[in-house]
């Protein structure tokens, strides 16, 4: 196959800072397009353990690109095929935004292709 | 930028779609992989090829020249496992890649097996014996196997297993068709339709048939020595043909991660749902929920596929198809449309049964409308019954019609039962052999055939017969002429859009219209006379008239004959003179030698055989204006004597019959207008066979007829309307004329427009103003009748140099013989 998959995906535990106050998630959640090749983000999907309302937010080079709310108790499932090509040497990462204080647990998968 | 067009699929859909881009000019490099090692051939002709009528070479669409000259590569054998939608590739089995722009699936389907015990073997696929019925090698496998054996069972008594149990028999002697359900052919016919033929295929061809049928085992070990049902009973047999059934091919795109539920699902574009690049036609997609198993459909999706795909129409849109078979099933008439059961307690349903004879009929009709028809033994009423559930038109209010030729013309003449010797156009001598022939030679659109042979060129009546042989000839795939819908050969575009630019542009003269409206500004010499005729009705005395866009009998205001002399026909409304003009008819006859002088069918004297350059002092001694026995124009109205001298004459036909003929006298139209008015209903003047015809009915009412004729067709006139007084029939005369002459195609008579259109609409329109146009209707008539002119009166000084100049004989043409 010519298109390889690449996941960003886990199970992680966080502290909300404020839904205005995204935050990386964890080293794993990071992925840097290799060069001479371009990528797509597929689909996303999130779970949230929590009680209250979250946004994971899929960050392109340090700026958002796509906000994903999660509702409390709830997931989301969001196919992304139009989404634009990635250049090689972009770094996609998934950052999460919660309500200040709360503590709770989030499931991230994050389907990308790189061609 | 040429684009990477890659097909998987090489079938009758994939191939088909090909076809269609490649008549689009579309601008790609085409790859196509298909699983069988061959060309293209028609699938639908393997129950022929089993049945020994067609052999191998018989069957194929596209030979592998046909990829070459088309510069397609064709990779025959070669099986896609996988797509990358991200990369645009496709994988092979073969282990290629092969890139592309843009991608369509036309996988079809496969051959379902039930299933039933040891129908498999693990290292041969199925086991020794057992056969679907799919492929050419399917078909090639049974007949090999089958020449050296004598009892076949074929399970599945759908269409596919008729065939198959039909074609069997020409090998072997002993078919029996096993059928899980209660009747054969159980998805299009109803209860009673399955029994009638299952009677049919029984004792006319002596297949036994077993239904409800559960077939659980295939005995024997090394080779088959028969199949066990659920109910415990043993069915002895050497070969066994599966035709259970098939399913849609959607194992890559399923596998390649593109959206598949039953089948591939498409949008309206027939492109895959979520993809821009990806398209999917034929048996293996999925259009709004519905899969589609015939060759129709597959044809319109091709269509839709080709003009979206190379950008000719990127809104086209495909919108599912209304399913109808007609077919021979294993010898015996079938066919199925629709319904095969009513729905709702309001639903019609019309049932003839004749069991002795093998022939059940069943109509279902809901508000009017055929919504399903069940034909089984007798499939004279398929084509017109389809025609009516496709198109949704109005239903004869007898609705016997619908089922049964009721006098009239006999029926429909099928092709395949007509010898190739047999003339189908009586006019041009053109026999069925000839037709088939330029067909087989590559020319598969009816005008194309037409053209070459000239059938249907004459009177027109054996049109309809030319395009069954065509398709047939074709095998269901005639090709639709782009140009069949056009309004004249030479301009690209059905009459409203026709009339709409001509009105945008205010062309007005025939030429303007060659310049404004056709690419490269060719003008067509076949599209002239129509065009005039279109021009002149729209636009009356604002049209610019030019001599050469006439046919001679309009440019002379006679009627050529065969040797090249004309006909003069002085006018003699409603059939009325004087002795005065009679004197003078005779006196010019005499004068000029008139070779013969004739009473025509329309009430008026012929001088007949008069050379051209003698026409115009003709017309000035008559001094007479011309009665239009020439043109597509207003004719003649017949009268009857009326009420004057007439004993039973309830209506003064002769005074109305006289006022509607100055009133139209020469007014233009897509086809010429012949009329009558009759004083009572005996109807000595045949008004319920013209154009438009008038009865006088007791009372002092009129009723009014339109759309019959007694010429090449015979049709009586539909009633438009009853009406109180003659003013009210010159006034509904001109409205009905003036809608005609504003719809119909060029040469289209009323006796065909009348039922194309349905008199419920035209009565809507021209009685009821239901569509709020009479008003406009009445103005445009009345503008026309203004701006008559009589030609004759020209004649002093020809309006072109050569007008009235001999232009014979440049050949010696035959000469009429003059009766003494």
């Amino acid at each position: 196959m010519y298109s390889t998959p690449r996941f960003l995906q886990g199970v992680f535990a966080f502290e909300g800072k404020g839904l205005d106050e995204p935050a990386p998630l964890g080293a794993a959640l990071s992925y840097t397009v290799p060069a001479g090749a371009t990528a797509q983000a597929v689909y996303f999907r999130g779970g949230n353990a929590s009680d209250e309302l979250i946004c994971v937010v899929l960050v392109r080079d340090g700026a958002p690109m796509r906000y994903f709310p999660v509702g409390a108790k709830s997931d989301v499932h969001v196919p992304l095929r139009v989404l634009e090509d990635l250049a090689g040497g972009t770094t996609v990462e998934l950052w999460l935004a919660a309500p200040a204080g709360l503590n709770g647990n989030v499931i991230v998968d994050l389907g990308l292709v790189e061609i | 930028m040429t684009q990477r067009l890659v097909v998987i699929g090489n079938g009758m859909a994939g191939a088909r779609t090909v076809e269609e881009i490649l008549a689009r000019n579309g601008d790609f490099t085409v790859t196509m992989f298909g699983d069988e090692p061959y060309g293209n051939y028609n699938r639908i002709m393997l129950s022929n090829l089993l049945a020994g009528v067609e052999s191998e070479e018989g069957i194929y669409l596209n030979d592998l020249a046909w990829y070459q000259d088309n510069g397609i590569t064709l990779n025959a054998g070669v099986r896609i496992e996988r797509i990358d939608r991200f990369a645009k590739m496709v994988y092979a089995t073969d282990g290629t890649a092969t890139p592309y722009d843009k991608l369509i699936i036309a996988t079809g389907s496969y051959s379902w097996t039930p299933p039933i015990k040891n129908i498999h073997n693990p290292k041969r696929g199925f086991h020794q014996g057992v056969f679907a019925f799919r492929t050419l090698d399917d078909t090639r496998g049974m007949i090999r196997y089958a020449r050296d054996h004598e009892r076949a069972v074929v399970i599945g008594g759908g269409l596919l297993g008729l065939e198959a149990a039909r074609g069997l028999q020409n090998h072997l002697s002993d078919v029996t068709l096993l059928h899980a359900m209660g009747h054969l052919m159980e998805r299009q016919l109803d209860e009673k339709a399955g029994h009638m033929l299952q009677a049919s295929v029984e004792n006319k061809l002596g297949i036994k048939v077993i239904t409800n049928a559960m077939t659980t085992e295939i005995l024997g070990k090394d080779r088959v020595t028969g199949v066990k049902l659920a109910d415990g009973t043993v069915i002895p047999c050497d070969v066994v043909v599966v035709a259970a059934g098939i399913r849609p091919s959607t194992q890559v795109a399923a596998d390649s991660g593109l959206t598949v539920e039953r089948g591939i699902v498409v949008d309206d574009q027939m492109r895959v749902q979520d993809e821009d690049d990806i398209y999917s036609v034929g048996e293996c997609a999925q259009h709004r929920g519905n899969l589609y198993g015939l060759v129709a459909p597959l044809w319109d999706q091709a269509k839709v596929l080709a003009d979206h795909i190379t950008g000719r129409d990127t809104e086209a849109a495909y919108t599912g198809s209304k399913l109808s078979t007609k077919l021979k099933v294993a010898g015996i008439d079938v066919a199925s449309m629709g319904l095969i059961a009513p729905e709702t307690d309001d639903d019609e349903v019309i049932i003839y049964n004749e069991p002795k004879k093998g022939v059940y009929k069943q109509l279902i009709i809901r508000e009017g409308a055929l919504v399903g028809a069940i034909l089984v033994g007798d499939n004279s009423k398929a084509a017109s019954l389809i025609q009516s559930f496709d198109r949704v038109q109005a239903l004869p209010e007898e609705r016997a019609e619908l089922l049964f030729d009721i006098g009239g013309p006999a029926g429909e003449v099928k092709p395949e039962d007509m010898p190739d010797d047999a003339q189908v156009c009586n006019c041009n001598g053109v026999s069925k052999g000839a037709i088939c022939g330029v067909v087989n030679a590559g020319c598969k659109t009816v005008s194309g055939v037409m053209d070459k042979t000239r059938a249907g060129k004459g009177c027109g009546t054996c049109k309809p017969l030319v395009q069954r042989i065509v398709e047939w000839a074709a095998g269901g795939e005639a090709e639709e002429d782009p140009a069949a819908s056009w309004y004249v050969p030479g301009v690209p575009m059905p009459k409203p859009e026709l009339m709409a630019a001509i009105r945008k542009y205010e062309l007005k003269s025939v030429s303007a219209v060659f310049d404004k409206l056709v690419a490269g500004g060719e003008h067509d010499a076949k599209s002239k006379m129509g065009l005039a005729s279109l021009l002149k009705m729209m636009w009356a005395d604002q049209y610019v008239d030019e001599r050469d866009a006439r046919f001679i009998n309009d440019r002379v205001h006679g009627n050529i004959q065969k040797d090249g002399t004309f006909s003069v026909v002085p006018q003699m409304k409603g059939g009325v003179t004087t002795p005065a003009e009679l004197k003078r008819i005779a006196e010019v006859a005499e004068r000029y030698n008139v070779p013969m002088v004739k009473l025509t069918g329309g009430q008026r004297i012929d001088l007949l055989g008069i050379p051209k350059e003698q026409l115009p002092a003709i017309w000035a001694d008559l001094d007479i204006p011309s009665g239009y026995a020439y043109a597509k124009s207003f004719r003649t109205v017949k009268t009857c004597v009326g009420s004057d001298f007439c004993r039973f004459g309830v209506g003064d036909s002769t005074a109305l019959g006289i006022a509607i003929e100055e009133r139209f006298q020469g007014l233009e139209g897509p086809g010429k207008m012949k009329l009558a008015v009759t004083g009572c209903p005996r109807n000595c003047a045949e008004a319920y066979v013209k154009d438009l015809g008038v009865v006088a009915i007791d009372g002092g009412k009129w009723e009014i007829y339109v759309g019959g004729a007694a010429g090449a067709h015979i049709r009586k006139g539909d009633l438009l309307a009853t009406v109180d007084s003659a003013e009210e029939v010159i006034r509904l005369t001109g409205r009905f004329l003036q809608y005609y002459r504003e719809n119909a195609n060029w040469l289209e008579r009323t006796y065909a427009w009348v039922p194309r259109v349905g008199i419920e609409k035209i009565r809507a329109v021209v009685v009821d103003d239901a569509e709020g146009i009479a008003e406009a209707l009445d103005a445009a008539i009345e503008e026309a009748v203004q701006a008559y002119k009589d030609p004759w009166k020209e004649r002093a000084v020809p309006a072109t140099p050569g007008q009235f100049r001999t232009s014979l004989p440049l050949t010696v043409l035959p000469q009429v013989p003059v009766r003494s």
